[in-house]
């Protein structure tokens, strides 16, 4: 049996008596097994930790619901109070809610969703060990710092314009709004299969930015383009922001 | 026990956890005034006491526990609880009558959580640096300890060999980080 079987079965606990020898001795007799077992050793235990941190969290997020729930019951008999003074307030901002009326923040999560891989299936496989393909795995994952990285690394090597969308994506999904937006302006020079979607994503960052005039001349070049996608979305977010 | 349950923890079904945890919040905080506990440390107890169950599940403790859910959940509360008392004790007097306020449920010791050492932190540092895919692949294979071919069936790898040769790049780049930290 190899080391790393050995080891392996070590950690998920189905070594049988003989084999529980033989890794005792190696463990006791050959250095570097032992440093790799170590090594291994205190894996487990950060990884252990980060899990537990991890559902910590899970747990705290319930517990901030629940906080909001609490908070929505206690403030009911106000109620009708806030609702007197909305009116008022509506009444003396009635110019400005007509020009402000839509909240750039809400607008872009119920729009924005990362693009789905168009361009290069996932092959998870040991003969596909390509940049382009790891790249499209970290992307999938939603690992997008990981995907820029590769991203980057794979446009390098193929000057295939079509990368550039997706980094740009991975990068507007972290809120790195300013560079997604030159990442997206890059892609526009380019011409290629994706470079109408890109006016829908430039949109969505120029609109989370506060650029709305801008905003607006994208959603109007992807409508008026023969690009299908987004296109019912376009305008409907059109109309809400003008 | 509820063996849904125990599964549920243990392959992180976060929709019946948040069920789990709702069904029976409520009723621990209740619990714990019965001890005098104020709400926000109850709270917390919970918490600790939902993780530390979440950990019993995935080392196999509760594959041969024949009391239910809830009665272990609440008898590893009740065993934090009295360390919380004692925690108070240390700052003031408190009855020690407390401690006998209820039978119910039987006290379940569970073992403090170990601090990590110096070098720990720093490769828990480097562990956080790795993308989300291979923390998650060593911590299926070394936390959890899944076999090659369970974690190529769980996370939908090809084979056996992909998950090896995957594990193997992520060990590389973590002791990389180890050798040429990120500036």
């Amino acid at each position: 049996m190899t080391n790393e079987t050995l080891i392996e079965k070590y950690f998920s606990k189905r070594l049988t008596t003989d084999e529980s020898l033989e890794f005792q001795t190696l463990y006791d007799t050959n250095p570097s097994f032992k440093q790799e077992v170590d090594f291994l050793k205190a894996v487990k235990t950060v990884s252990e930790t980060e899990d537990d941190a991890q559902f910590k969290k899970q747990l705290e997020s319930y517990e901030s619901e629940y906080s909001k729930q609490h908070k929505k019951t206690i403030t009911k008999w106000i109620k009708p109070l806030i609702t007197a003074a909305a009116i008022v307030l509506i009444v003396f901002s009635f110019n400005y809610l007509m020009t402000e009326s839509f909240d750039e923040e809400k607008l872009f999560s119920t729009y924005f969703e990362p693009s789905k891989n168009v361009t290069s299936p996932i092959v998870r496989s040991t003969d596909n060990e390509t940049t382009l393909n790891n790249a499209f795995i970290s992307y999938s994952e939603a690992d997008y710092k990981q995907a820029i990285l590769l991203f980057k690394k794979a446009y390098q090597d193929s000057e295939n314009s079509e990368l550039l969308f997706y980094e740009a994506n991975s990068l507007l999904a972290l809120g790195d709004y300013k560079n997604a937006i030159s990442k997206f302006e890059e892609h526009l020079k380019h011409s290629d299969l994706l470079t109408n979607r890109s006016h829908w994503y430039l949109a969505l960052a120029y609109l989370k930015t506060k650029q709305h005039d801008k905003a607006k001349q994208e959603l109007t070049l992807l409508i008026n383009s023969s690009e299908t996608f987004k296109k019912d979305d376009a305008i409907s977010l059109l109309k809400k922001i003008e | 026990m509820e063996q849904h349950f125990v599964d549920a923890l243990k392959n992180d079904d976060t929709k019946l956890i948040k069920v789990i945890y709702g069904d029976y919040r409520n009723e621990f905080i209740f619990f714990s005034k019965k001890y005098n506990i104020p709400e926000a440390d109850s709270l917390d107890i919970y918490q600790e006491a939902f993780l530390a169950i979440r950990k019993h599940a995935i080392s196999g403790k509760l594959k041969d526990v024949s009391s239910s859910f809830k009665t272990y959940l609440f008898g590893i509360g009740k065993h934090l609880i009295y360390n919380k008392l004692k925690e108070y004790s240390s700052k003031q007097s408190y009855d020690l009558l407390l401690h006998k306020v209820d039978a119910d449920y039987e006290e379940i010791t569970v073992d403090a959580s170990e601090k990590l050492t110096k070098e720990q932190e720093l490769l828990r540092h480097y562990f956080k640096q790795l993308g989300k895919s291979c923390q998650q692949m060593l911590t299926l294979s070394f936390y959890r300890g899944l076999t090659n071919d369970e974690i190529a069936t769980l996370e939908g790898y090809e084979n056996e060999a992909v998950v090896r040769s995957q594990k193997s790049r992520c060990l590389k780049t973590l002791k990389n980080l180890i050798k040429n930290p990120l500036k």
